[in-house]
């Protein structure tokens, strides 16, 4: 009974999946960061309605129920994220945009000079502040930008203490 | 609640053995090591498990469970890991702005934490560690394994209407 729980968050993961499909054609006026926020909850909203549905045929105490949907939000929650980066990488990852672009001339290979031409620090610098900006975590006023949410930085002095901790950098 | 309690404590385990290594001696290939560190684990927990009461472990009802979501964890702290080993432009950005406060940051003076040598060239050499990537006449081409990389990122372009903005 225990392994037909996995149901739930794979149905809530398919969900997200067909969600982000149907939202990313229909043009609209969501950043693609709030599109897979709205693709996440949809499907967490899923797998959570299923699990409640299959939980309550169980015959065991509220301890191991609690547990059960625990593990089971936690199992859609790791896949969801998982899903949520193999978009972002695809939007943003500069790894994932040279190996597109190389795939592009491929199996001509792509010069130093030719790279750097096309990521530019530049370039690069003014798309993370408009993909920033356009996602509300920052704003511009007067030439000049601000953080608005506190929340990614936090995140960030996150990634810098365990880098800290794991690579003594 | 023991299902839930076995994954923790397979992940808390297998990330306390990633905290000795890397303190220790720290291996060449990241996410290589990751890897195997992350595939030893719950090999070891299955060979230990039989000298464990049997009131604390998982039924065998229990184990997909157990197993789905400790390789859920581990495939998060893998996607976690590449943002530790190499600084993201869009947290080195934010961080900037953070320090800065209310005085805020100009494109001028958020320039220089975004250049090639901090951000182009490690991911080239990544990539190229990774074997996606290698250096030949010319400049950079793709390898077998990267084209197959390539093109199933070129596919969920497709497929999710993504617009790179890099």
């Amino acid at each position: 009974m225990a392994t037909l729980l996995l149901l739930a968050p794979a149905l809530g993961l398919l969900a997200n999946v067909v969600t982000q499909m149907a939202l990313s054609r229909l043009n609209l006026s969501l950043g693609p960061v709030r599109l897979q926020f709205v693709s996440f909850a949809l499907g967490a909203l899923v797998a959570l309605l299923l699990l409640a549905g299959m939980l309550s045929e169980f015959r065991i105490g509220g301890a191991d129920k609690a547990g059960y949907l625990i593990e089971h939000l936690l199992i859609y929650a790791c896949f969801g994220f998982c899903f949520f980066n193999v978009i972002s990488a695809n939007v943003s990852s500069l790894r994932v945009r040279i190996v597109k672009e190389l795939l592009a001339q491929d199996p001509a290979p792509m010069a130093d000079a030719a790279l750097q031409a096309r990521y530019s620090a530049r370039e690069m610098l003014l798309a993370r502040l408009a993909r920033l900006e356009a996602g509300g975590q920052i704003e511009n006023r007067g030439g000049r930008y601000y953080l608005r949410k506190r929340g990614i930085a936090m995140i960030g002095g996150l990634f810098d203490a365990l880098r800290r901790l794991l690579l003594k950098a | 609640m023991t299902a839930l309690l076995t994954s923790l404590a397979l992940f808390g385990t297998a990330w306390l053995a990633h905290l000795l290594w890397w303190r220790i001696a720290l291996p060449r290939r990241h996410t290589a090591a990751l890897l195997l560190l992350f595939a030893i684990v719950p090999v070891a927990a299955a060979v230990l498990a039989p000298a464990l009461p049997a009131a604390h472990l998982p039924s065998a009802a229990e184990v997909p469970g157990v197993l789905s979501l400790y390789a859920g964890a581990a495939a998060c702290y893998l996607i976690v890991y590449t943002g530790i080993e190499q600084t993201s432009p869009t947290l080195a950005i934010v961080r900037a702005l953070e320090r800065a406060g209310g005085g805020g940051c100009s494109q001028e003076n958020l320039a220089p934490l975004i250049t090639e040598d901090l951000f182009v060239r490690p991911r080239l050499e990544a990539l190229a560690l990774d074997g996606l990537i290698s250096r030949q006449a010319g400049g950079w081409a793709l390898t077998t394994r990267g084209r197959r990389a390539a093109r199933a990122a070129t596919f969920l372009a497709g497929v999710f209407g993504i617009r790179e903005n890099a």
